[in-house]
Parts: C-alpha cells; structure tokens; sequence
C-alpha cells in the first residue's frame, strides 16, 4: 500500500463528508420549507483501501398516503367551498325580526285583527301593508339566492382556470425533470415543487396520480380522464350552457383540443362543491321558495276571490297569480289593490258586504292549515322547514370541512413524519459528518508525517 | 417514531386553532346570551325556534283583536245599561199615568216625556263605535234604526253576532245584537218592538186612554227584560273574551319559555364552559412555546 493511497483516501473522505454536510445544512435551511422532503446522503465505500465517497444523495418520497390525501383535500376544499356560500343563505332565515317567517305571521295576524272590526279602512291597510312586507321579503330573499347562484358560477369560471394553470405548470416540470434527470443531473428541487403543485390540484378536483415506467407523473381527473401526462396538459373551460339555464358548463380540453363535459364528474374538490351548491343545494331552496310563495298566492287567492269587498266587488285576486317557476322572485300584491283597501274581501255575502267577516275568518283559518309543503305544512311550519333544511346544509358543509381538515392534518402529519426534516436529526448528522471529516482530514496530516519522515531519513 | 420540525408545528398550529375556535364561539355565545344564533347552530332547534314564534305572534294577535272587540262590546253594554234606564223612567211614567185620577194635559205632557225618551231610545240603538254601529250587526256603515224608528236590515235573517279568532280554533261572538235587543223576531213570541211600545205608548197617553196606558206597562217590563237580556248576554261575551285575552297571554309566556329553553344559552353553563375553554387555551398557548423549544441547536 502506497503512501500516497492513504493521502488519497483521506482526501476521498473530506470530499464526500463535506458533500454530506452540504445536504445537511441543506435539509436544516429546508426544514420548514413547504413540500421539501429530506434529503438522505449516502455514503459508499470506494472499494479495496480507496476510502468513502458519496454515492447518492436521495430524496425521500412517501408511501401510500398520496391517493388518500388528494381525497381528503377534495373533501376539504368541496366543504370549504360550500360553507361561506350555504353560510350566506342561511343568514337570510336567521333573522327572527323581519325575516320571511315573522312577515308571514304579520299578514295572517294583521288578518285576524281585521276580523274583529271587517270594515276599518286602517285595519284594511294595515293588511295591506304587511301583504307588502311579505312580498316584499321574499323576493328578496329569493333574489339574494339567486344572485348567490350566479355568483358561484362566476366563481366556477375562476377555478376551472385555476386547474389549467396548473396542470401547464406540472406537464412543464415533467418535460424539465425527464430533460434533467436524463442528462444524470438531479432535480429533487423540481419534484419537490411538483408535488406541491399537485397538493394544490388535489383541493380543486378529485385526482388520482401514478408514475409511468418512465418514472413520470401522470395525473388522473376522476378515474377516467386525463389531466396531465408527460408534458402534455389538459385544462377546464367553462361555458354559458342552454341546457343549464344559461349556467356554465364545465369541459375538459385535452392537450389535443378533444372536448369533454365534465360536469357532472367533478363531485368533490373546490370546482365540484362549487357545482354541488350551484346545482344541487341553492336549487333546492330556491324551489321550495317557489313552492311556498306558489301555495300562499294560490290559496290566499281562492278563498279571496269568493269574498265580497266592502264596494260590492267579487271574483278580485289578492296577490298577483304566479307561474310555480320563479313564484317567490315574482310574488305581488295585485294589480290596483294596494290602492284600494275596499277591495279586500272579508265578506262571504253581497249582503254583508261592508260588515261581514265570514271570509276573513277563512282566510284566517288558512294560518293553521297544512297547505304548504305539498300539504304536508302550514305556511309557518313550512319557513321553519326551510329554516331547518337551510341551517342543516350549512352545519354538514361546515362538519365536512372540520372533519376533512382534522383528517388531512393527521395524513399531513403522517407525512411529515415521513419525509419532512428532523432538526436533531440533522444536528446529529451534522456532528458525525463534521467528526468524519476532522478524521479524514487526521489521516492526510497523518499521511504528510509519513512523508516527512520519509523524507527525513 | 420519527418527529420532523413540520409535524411539532402542524400540531402546535392545529391545537392552538382549535382552541381558539371553541373560545371564540363560546364568547359569542356568552356575550350575545344566545345559543342558536344562525339556523346552522342547531338547525332542529332553529325550526321548532321559528314555529314557536309564530304561534307566539298568533298569541299577540289574538290580544290585540281581544282588546278591539272589548272596546265594541263595553260601548254596547254602556248603550243597553242606558236603554234600560230610559225604560225604567217609561214604566214609571206610564204607572203614574194609569191612575184614573191624572188629567188629560199631565198625560200629555207625559207623552211628550215618553217621546223625548223614544228618541233617545233610538240614539241609543244607533250607538256608534269607531264610525262603526255597534247594533248593526253586519252592515255596520248604515245606522240600524232609521229616523222613524224602524230596522234598517231583516232581524229575521241577522240576528248572529260577528264572530272573531280570539284563539287557536276559539271562535268567541263579538258583536252586540241590535236584533235581540230591540226587535220583535218571529222566532221569539215574547219579543217586542221597543221603540214601537215607547210610540204606543205615548199615543195612548195623548188618547187619554187609561186602560191602553194601563196595557202598555206589561209592554214596558217586556221590553225592559228584552235589553237586559242581551245586555247579560253582553255580559258574557266580555267575560269569554277577557278569558280570551288571558288565554293568549298565558299561552305567549309558555310559547316563549319553550323557546327561550331552546335557542338561549344557560348562562351557569355557559360561563362553566367558557372557563374551561379558556384554560384549554393557556394551556395550548404554553404547550406550543415549549414543543417549538428546545432541539439539538441549542445545545450543539
């Protein structure tokens, strides 16, 4: 064995424990960099008496956990897209003074007030006057949903936008971690920002991802379409569609420009709770509204066009009839009764007319009858039912999202655990590589005493 | 197991949030007394909350129609209690009048007495309250009795009393019956025209006629029982709604107490609870600084 071996191999030791200490001052500086996985050197021997070098520095990557997290972050991001809306709906039935409920208290009890005293003209008006509010108030509301609905489909054109400007983005980083990783040069720090970019994708669609042979990441949207492979992106565009009453459509363009509606495959991620409140649970309100205005002009005007006005007149509606689509958006007093508080018809009789109260107490009656809800309700019962409906939507969006958060910060957890950096860890390896290297750099002062005894002789 | 730096933060962040969270609802629940303040809080309570209102609303209307109908049913018992005085000076006169021993010209200034009373008789019937006429049953702009004395409308056919919601399926009369009180109905053989017997009478007293004045008294105590008993009936229906009214506000102070039970915070609860949050939040707070503490770094 030659002198200059042993010089060798200690030079061979400072380099590859500098190179070591180098990553570990490189995960310590990452330690709580988002989506930075640790960094592992490894150390190889450099064969019979040629000392140590570094072999590889890997990146760690973890196991299992990617599937479930990208569902629980759909889940998460579909809730946390759901909440804030559902949170404003039902802002709207929280009132206790002035909501719909209490203004269809004040029309029947402004009724049963008349009753006593049929042809007061205040009284009248009064009935009037709270009509109004009634009407008043559930447009309104209904109109505030509406206008919600058409603010989440603008909100839809936002996001589907959001997803194509990230899947360029990670079929660019595969086109430079294939271009690097082939010319043998490392590109953790671009599967690092890969990664977060596909975290990002997850809680905007549900996704899948596998590797190809080629160890390239392709990301699936659902089980079935697309959305990045190799460098080609697909992306969403959004479209006023017909068929959805002007609302849009969600398509998924791929690379080659082919066209595919997605709507209906997006149900959970941002884009799909988005979807979800859009088409599902603002509609739903929407028409029971509509169900509950359409039952009270209908009913109000059946039994009021029986009655008698104190001016002999007959046959005369009290609310404008509506068409059941759109009833709570359309819903008025008719036409030339709010002048005319004579017109109210509280007598069943010509004879009584002025004086008579038979059909107010019909009227009346209608409070305390199940005709709302397809007769299942009264008027009152049924805006408490709503309430109900309306509150229970916003507390499953708002459990959903606790729920999916509290399960993605154990996965998150789960990971870190996994990949992230471990500051005593590092310090650790910190000490042993900086030993490692004060004995490698040992055994070339060593080495030069030889010499210099050999020189000396 | 392997702790990292993200895992000590990730848990310190998720604690102290969660902590904060049931803190801050926890002071609004407190500071506003409430429990369910948006449907979503409870979204069964905040239904049951909003039927409870509305009954609660219907109790209030009820008291408010009570207190309408009262006021008509006092103003008629006011006009029957001096209907029945102005037939009590009737029956006097027409007693003194009947001995044989009083003149032609005291007889005529009797009758001129017993018309004065007439007319106020029929003042009385046309009572009004709220340019409304308390006798006049259904048509209620148009006076019941005309200037001569005779019924606007068929006492025959009206003679009900306007009926009113005063309560959950509680249909109470309301009105006053003109029909009743003044009127001779075919379906009563003891009923007399009141205003037509003070008439009678005063010409029997311009006749002179002792033995037609003498008659006229048993017409007076028919009439006198007549008004008085409507006036008892009257009676009654003040009573009924009074009870109504009663009835309301008992059953509005039950609606509310079910609800109060419902949407409003426990305050002892409450602040218990509120307390132990607060606590559950030092102790987040004080965990987190001594897990983000000491490493390896400080002592290398």
């Amino acid at each position: 064995m030659a002198l200059a071996g042993i010089l060798n191999t200690g030079r061979n030791s400072l380099v590859a424990h500098q190179a070591a200490l180098s990553v570990v001052s490189n995960n310590t500086a990452n330690a709580e960099t988002e989506g930075y996985a640790k960094r592992d050197a490894r150390l190889a021997s450099l064969g019979p008496m040629a000392g140590v070098e570094l072999a590889s520095v890997r990146r760690r990557t973890e196991l299992f956990l990617g599937a479930r997290m990208f569902e629980q972050r759909a889940e998460a991001g579909a809730a946390g897209s759901r909440r804030p809306v559902l949170e404003l709906v039902e802002a709207s039935f929280a009132a206790e003074d002035g909501g719909i409920g209490a203004r269809v208290d004040a029309f029947f009890d402004a009724l049963r007030v008349l009753a006593t005293d049929p042809a007061d003209t205040q009284l009248r008006e009064d009935v009037l006057a709270k009509a109004e509010a009634l009407a008043g108030t559930v447009r309104t509301e209904a109109g505030r949903i509406a206008d919600q609905r058409r603010e989440v489909d603008r909100m839809l054109a936002d996001k589907a936008e959001a997803v194509g400007a990230l899947t360029a983005e990670i079929a660019e980083l595969n086109r430079r971690i294939t271009e690097l990783e082939g010319s043998g040069q490392e590109a953790s720090d671009l599967r690092d920002r890969r990664d977060v970019l596909v975290d990002d994708l997850s809680a905007l669609v549900p996704i899948r991802t596998f590797y190809d042979e080629t160890g390239q990441l392709t990301v699936l949207l659902g089980d079935q379409f697309t959305l990045v492979q190799l460098d080609r992106a697909a992306h969403l565009e959004t479209e006023p569609d017909a068929n959805l009453a002007g609302m849009r459509r969600v398509d998924l363009v791929s690379a080659d420009g082919t066209r595919t509606d997605v709507t209906n495959v997006l149900r959970s991620g941002e884009v799909g709770g988005l979807l979800e409140v859009r088409d599902d649970a603002l509609p739903a309100v929407l028409a029971d509204l509509d169900r509950f205005a359409y039952d009270l002009v209908d009913q109000v005007n059946a039994i009021h066009q029986a009655g008698y006005g104190t001016d002999g007149g007959t046959g005369r509606d009290f609310f404008e009839p509506v068409a059941l689509n759109g009833a709570a958006q359309s819903i008025r007093l008719s036409a030339g009764i709010g002048d005319n508080p004579e017109w109210i018809a509280a007598a069943s009789t010509a004879a009584e007319a002025v004086g008579g109260n038979d059909n107010l107490l019909a009227l009346v009656d209608l409070a305390s009858q199940k005709v709302a809800g397809g007769g299942l309700r009264t008027f009152s019962e049924e805006i408490a039912n709503i309430t109900s409906v309306v509150g229970r939507m916003s507390r499953d969006a708002i459990d959903d999202e606790t729920r999916a958060g509290l399960q993605l910060d154990q996965l998150e957890s789960m990971r870190a655990s996994q990949i992230g950096v471990s500051l005593d860890e590092e310090m650790i390896d910190l000490t042993r590589y900086q030993r490692a290297y004060q004995a490698g750099a040992r055994i070339v002062t060593t080495a030069d005493e030889l010499y210099q005894t050999i020189l000396n002789m | 197991m392997r702790i990292t730096q993200q895992q000590l933060h990730g848990v310190s962040l998720g604690s102290l949030q969660h902590a904060r969270g049931r803190l801050f609802a926890l002071q609004r629940q407190s500071a506003s007394g409430v429990r369910v303040e948006r449907p979503s809080d409870d979204p069964a309570a905040a239904g049951r909350a909003r039927v409870l209102s509305s009954l609660m609303a219907a109790q209030e209307a009820y008291e408010t129609a009570s207190s309408y109908a009262l006021a008509r049913l006092q103003t008629a018992d006011g006009a029957l209690s001096q209907a029945s005085n102005l037939l009590v000076r009737a029956r006097e006169l027409a007693t003194a009048m009947a001995n044989d021993t009083v003149s032609a010209e005291q007889r005529a200034a009797a009758a001129t007495e017993v018309r004065q009373i007439r007319a106020a008789m029929i003042d009385v019937a046309n009572t009004k309250y709220d340019d409304a006429y308390v006798f006049a049953n259904v048509a209620t702009a148009t006076a019941p009795l005309d200037a001569s004395g005779n019924f606007t409308y068929d006492v025959d056919t009206y003679d009900e009393v306007l009926e009113a919601e005063l309560g959950a399926s509680n249909r109470t009369e309301i009105g006053a019956s003109g029909a009743h009180a003044f009127a001779r109905r075919a379906a009563d053989p003891q009923s007399v025209e009141v205003v037509d017997e003070l008439e009678l009478l005063a010409q029997a007293l311009d006749a002179n006629d002792a033995d037609a004045v003498r008659a006229q008294i048993d017409q007076m105590d028919l009439a006198h029982r007549q008004v008085n008993a409507e006036r008892a009936r009257i009676g009654s229906r003040i009573q009924r709604v009074q009870e109504a009214a009663e009835a309301a506000r008992t059953q509005h102070t039950l609606y509310e107490e079910l609800r109060s039970d419902l949407v409003d915070a426990d305050a002892v609860e409450t602040f218990s609870r509120l307390q132990l949050a607060e606590t559950t939040m030092q102790a987040a707070v004080a965990v987190a600084g001594r897990v983000l503490g000491p490493s390896l770094v400080d002592v290398l």
